[in-house]
């Protein structure tokens, strides 16, 4: 009788223990199903990633190309009405902002010196197209920290719209930009050979913008008597340390 | 090829754009005063025109509606190797502008310029001293650094100035060149580009 008990008893122990192991097996199993399923929906969520960045690319291109056949050929058509070169000049400012905003937003970033050869290489440019003449002037020593897509923008904007300004009221045809650091401040003037603003400072919206775009950068941007008579800009702000360079 | 007074007998300018078309018909009357001049609308008709005359100057627009500017650009330039084949553009760092340099295009024009300025601007191009845009500097030198075109020292001088935002006239007297010996680096560096020998 006993011995029949003793029997059961094994067997029921001896179940429990498979029961446990292929519970424990399938427990394991189950961890495994959830990390592979994991990781796919990591990749996955990768691929999406991968995906929706190649779909901004495009779509990026594809702005760029429709700015490129339509606006750009209405506005070069402007150009070409246009009586006055000033107002020609107007026309390709505004070319210019529009290929920024796309360009600037797809284009690898910039250091520091990168964006000042373009702004150097653009102003002389449209000067030229004037018949007037740039002098630029830049520190052999700035460095050269990486500059994100805004402050190279609001670094554009600012002298572009500078030189607008001394082309439209200034009737400016010689400008000089000097570039230079004191310390981590990034020190930009730009004078012109207009009329001058006498005492009153500047006001418009394109002033205000330039303000607001200063302020963006951290900086200050102040109007004052040129020292060869014309108007004086000074943008001043702070650079981002030069992780290049260490 | 290097003969300096090269007669411009033949123009075609091919631009969708009519208002472009008669602002560059008017830079070319200015540059070449007895030149004749064929303009054409699309691909196709600058086909037509071409198999009709030969011309020794192009304007090409790059987006045409029936296809890429830069096909008619190796067909003209297979089918004459000193033809002088321009793109006017409205930037001067078009994507479709390298690929239409390395099709054998001579060089390209701003198309927002004044008539007088383009009217130089076809002189230069057609003595061979073609401009090289900023951007266009970097690419090449670019190139350059990873040994996908070689360049002579006093061509990477040139380059480095221009991509450093120096002026054409600024570069070459930073490279020690004159104006039309530089010019004359950047055809060589064109030509190259587009596979052939300088």
């Amino acid at each position: 009788m006993s011995v029949v008990l003793l029997l059961l008893l094994f067997l029921f122990l001896a179940t429990a223990a498979l029961w446990w192991r292929e519970r424990q097996r399938a427990n394991t199993l189950l961890r495994q199903q959830q990390t592979m399923r994991e990781e796919l929906s990591r990749s996955f969520e990768a691929q999406r990633v991968l995906e929706r960045t190649r779909a901004a690319a495009e779509e990026r291109e594809r702005i760029h190309a429709d700015l490129h056949d339509d606006i750009g050929a209405r506005l070069l058509s402007l150009v070409y009405s246009a009586r006055e070169t000033a107002q020609a000049d107007l026309m390709r400012t505004i070319l210019q902002d529009l290929r920024d905003v796309v360009s600037r937003s797809r284009g690898a970033p910039g250091t520091l010196l990168d964006v000042l050869s373009e702004i150097r290489s653009e102003s002389g440019q449209r000067l030229e197209a004037l018949g007037g003449q740039l002098d630029w002037q830049q520190a052999d020593d700035l460095p050269d920290p990486a500059l994100d897509h805004g402050h190279a923008l609001h670094l554009f904007r600012i002298v572009r719209e500078a030189i607008s300004n001394a082309l439209r009221h200034g009737q400016a045809r010689h400008i000089r930009i000097r570039v230079r650091v004191s310390g981590p401040t990034l020190m930009l003037d730009l004078t012109d050979d207009g009329p001058g603003l006498g005492d009153q400072a500047p006001e418009g919206r394109g002033t205000d913008n330039m303000r607001s775009r200063a302020a963006e950068l951290h900086g200050t941007i102040a109007w004052d008597a040129g020292t060869l008579g014309g108007t004086k800009v000074l943008l001043q702000f702070p650079l981002p340390p030069d992780t290049a360079s260490r | 090829m290097s003969a300096e007074t090269r007669l411009v007998a033949d123009v075609l300018i091919v631009d969708d754009l009519a208002a472009t078309r008669s602002w560059l018909q008017r830079a070319c009357a200015l540059a070449f005063a007895d030149a004749r001049i064929v303009c054409a609308d699309s691909l196709r008709s600058g086909r037509e025109a071409a198999r009709a005359q030969l011309p020794d100057l192009a304007l090409i627009d790059l987006r045409l509606p029936d296809g890429h500017g830069s096909a008619l650009i190796s067909e003209l330039r297979a089918a004459r190797a000193s033809a002088c084949l321009i793109v006017p553009t409205i930037f001067d760092d078009d994507a479709y502008l390298f690929d239409a340099l390395r099709a054998g295009a001579s060089g390209y024009l701003l198309k927002d310029q004044s008539p007088e300025t383009l009217a130089s601007g076809l002189q230069r191009l057609q003595r061979g001293e073609p401009a090289m845009s900023m951007p266009l500097a970097r690419r090449v030198l670019r190139m350059a650094q990873n040994d996908t075109l070689s360049l002579r020292a006093e061509e990477r001088l040139l380059l480095q100035a221009r991509a450093r935002g120096l002026s054409p006239t600024e570069a070459a007297t930073a490279a020690n060149l004159d104006r039309a010996r530089a010019g004359r680096c950047i055809a060589a560096i064109y030509r190259r580009l587009a596979g052939g020998e300088d």
